[in-house]
């Protein structure tokens, strides 16, 4: 589904706009209401996260997001009821996006069980290394596909392991740092984003820190996607969360989907 | 099976932008430990600035008032800076020296880490941040004190409980974004590989002394070394030397918390398998995998998961883990004090404690608490506590 997208995207010369929002953030509602904001804007793929206690590579807007979503009691089998829903009304493919100890709670198993019960196309596992070959195959063989971070400290001898276990797609991490920050080097992205080419066909998306147009039209003619998290996820416990959110996204589609 | 594991735990679950970091630490490490200049270094800082070897003292009052084993107190609580946490420090600096990183960041609990590593910084003339929880920078106010004192920042940290684990998460941000020039000293024998490994290496000079000197001084080894596990790097450091010595039983102790209804922060003996902080090993967590919130008197046993080496060492049942609760942990704190006039972290409380339950064992035994710390910086909380 995600790999089919990306055909269909690049036969059409178009790029990917790729949100991510936080499962039941700031309620059940206005996550649920902002699943179909962003399919309406016209969301390629939708990146959900899933609350963590303790999520290490979030900037303080997606960790505060994530805590106050477990304050309020969370439950993943009410939030992938949501997806659920979404699902039968969209063919959005939708990403888990969080931290492994969520993905093997209570198993590796169960967990999985319940994604495809909801329909979730992919996983991507913030802090699950390639290494782990056995988890990945777990996903092939239950036909979840999921997504590699490759960071600008990969070695560049190193990522054609790090695709070893043939993923949907790269999302290559724009900067060092969490979530959220702007300490992106424009060289250094252009000059991984080809070294990552002359390795691989796969896709390559671009994530982290990226909240303007003049960012997407920065890198447009070098990435296949853009993901855009900390600035969507902050305006969603504000008042008119959905006024917000289109206002604010529409140049950005703008940017990604002109030619 | 992969690399970085002990049987079932370990690991690097971190995000990609700290792989290279880690193999690097890695690679540095496997080629520097056994380099002469290294060793000569290490070694020398060992023993004229720490102050090593620490002795193992003979503790006869103790051993006259349990009425038992004879009591032997490893005196890590002497090292320079008041606990074992300089043996790790010491040896991550002079790689960090190696490695060309200038700047150093470390987390810490009860405040012990951060003064260790603040103390090698000065002398090696390297930048040092510590980030602390809010919790934790109140209770341990002196520690807190001391750091700056020594030309460290201290960074508070808000997040999540204010607290050791979260004081971690705010190190790894920092550590993500400063990559280049910063190396982290992680202070427990937890995290992604290499450091439980590189900082249990560290610590075991404490397990290779007691070898020595039990040899000379009680004439044979140890029946049992009894050591407190927060994150577990005192007590790996004096169990490692002794795993092949099968008779030598190996004790762990955890922190229970109040009482056995309270959630506490026994990791090995309530926790479940997960993946915290780098590493597959024994936590406290919520049924959808969420850490929880630990309880003990002591801050420096207070986090929810444990080095993936115990997690290990009980699964394979070459150690045994055991709790403590903090009155126990209280009275051994006053006992050590009264009977032996010396003052022991809280730390190394809960071990002290472990020496009351110990039924079986007579006068032919000899067993070892490793006094992983001196209890200065426990007095203002215990005056507190006191006063309740």
């Amino acid at each position: 589904m995600i790999k089919n997208k990306f055909l269909n995207l690049a036969a059409n010369q178009k790029k990917a706009f790729i949100p991510y929002v936080v499962a039941n953030y700031p309620n059940q509602d206005v996550f649920t209401e902002t699943l179909y904001t962003l399919k309406d804007l016209g969301a390629d793929l939708i990146e959900v996260g899933i609350p963590f206690s303790d999520p290490i590579a979030e900037g303080k807007i997606i960790e505060s997001a994530h805590h106050e979503v477990l304050n309020n009691n969370f439950n993943l089998v009410s939030a992938l009821d949501v997806i659920k829903n979404f699902k039968s009304n969209s063919d959005i493919p939708i990403v888990l996006m969080g931290y492994t100890n969520s993905f093997i709670s209570p198993s590796l198993e169960v967990f999985i069980e319940r994604a495809k019960d909801s329909l979730i196309d992919g996983f991507l596992i913030v802090d699950l290394p390639y290494v782990e070959k056995d988890i990945y195959k777990t996903f092939h063989d239950n036909e979840i596909e999921f997504i590699q971070l490759i960071a600008p400290t990969t070695p560049l001898n190193e990522i054609k392991s790090c695709i070893s276990n043939n993923p949907a797609f790269i999302y290559f991490i724009s900067q060092r740092g969490v979530t959220g920050s702007s300490n992106i080097n424009k060289n250094e992205v252009l000059d991984n984003i080809q070294a990552i080419r002359n390795k691989t066909n796969l896709p390559v998306v671009l994530g982290f820190g990226l909240k303007d147009p003049s960012q997407i039209n920065e890198f447009k003619s070098h990435a296949d996607g853009f993901v855009i998290g900390s600035a969507v996820v902050e305006l969603l416990n504000q008042d008119n969360p959905q006024v917000k959110l289109r206002k604010f996204l529409t140049p950005i589609l703008t940017a990604i989907k002109n030619e | 099976m992969n690399k970085g594991y002990f049987g079932n735990f370990g690991g690097l679950f971190i995000p990609e932008t700290l792989s290279y970091a880690l193999r690097e630490l890695d690679e540095l490490y496997n080629s520097t430990k056994d380099d002469v200049v290294f060793r000569t270094e290490l070694e020398e800082l060992y023993k004229n600035y720490v102050g090593r070897p620490s002795p193992l003292y003979f503790a006869e009052k103790y051993t006259t008032n349990i009425g038992g084993p004879n009591i032997w107190f490893k005196r890590e609580d002497l090292n320079h800076t008041g606990a074992h946490k300089i043996n790790n420090t010491v040896g991550q600096a002079l790689l960090a020296k190696r490695l060309g990183k200038k700047r150093i960041i470390a987390e810490t609990g009860a405040g012990q880490h951060g003064v260790a590593t603040a103390t090698i910084c000065a002398k090696l003339d390297l930048d040092c941040t510590i980030y602390m929880g809010q919790t934790d920078i109140v209770r341990q106010e002196l520690n807190v004190f001391k750091i700056k004192t020594l030309g460290a920042e201290v960074i508070p940290v808000t997040s999540g409980t204010s607290t050791l684990k979260d004081a971690l998460n705010e190190s790894i941000r920092d550590w993500v974004t400063n990559v280049d020039n910063t190396h982290y000293i992680i202070g427990s024998v937890t995290g992604p590989h290499p450091y439980p490994t590189v900082v249990r290496d560290f610590n075991a000079i404490a397990g290779q002394e007691l070898k020595h000197q039990a040899k000379n001084q009680i004439g044979k080894l140890p029946d049992m070394i009894i050591a407190c596990v927060g994150g577990g790097s005192n007590a790996m450091g004096v169990f490692y030397p002794f795993i092949d010595d099968v008779d030598v039983q190996l004790i762990g102790i955890e922190a229970g918390g109040k009482n056995s209804s309270d959630i506490g922060s026994a990791s090995i003996s309530d926790g479940s398998i997960g993946v915290l902080h780098g590493a597959k090993t024994k936590i406290l967590q919520s049924e959808d995998g969420n850490i929880m919130e630990t309880s003990s008197i002591s801050a420096g046993l207070d986090y929810p998961g444990v080095g993936p080496e115990h997690a290990y060492l009980d699964e394979i049942k070459r150690a045994e883990y055991k709790k403590i609760y903090d009155e126990e942990a209280l009275s051994a704190f006053y006992k050590a004090s009264r009977l032996e006039g010396i003052i022991p972290a809280l730390e190394t409380a809960h071990a002290l404690a472990y020496l009351e339950k110990l039924g079986s064992l007579d006068s032919s035994n000899d067993v070892v608490v490793n006094m992983s710390g001196r209890g200065d910086k426990d007095l203002y909380s215990v005056m507190n506590n006191d006063k309740k």
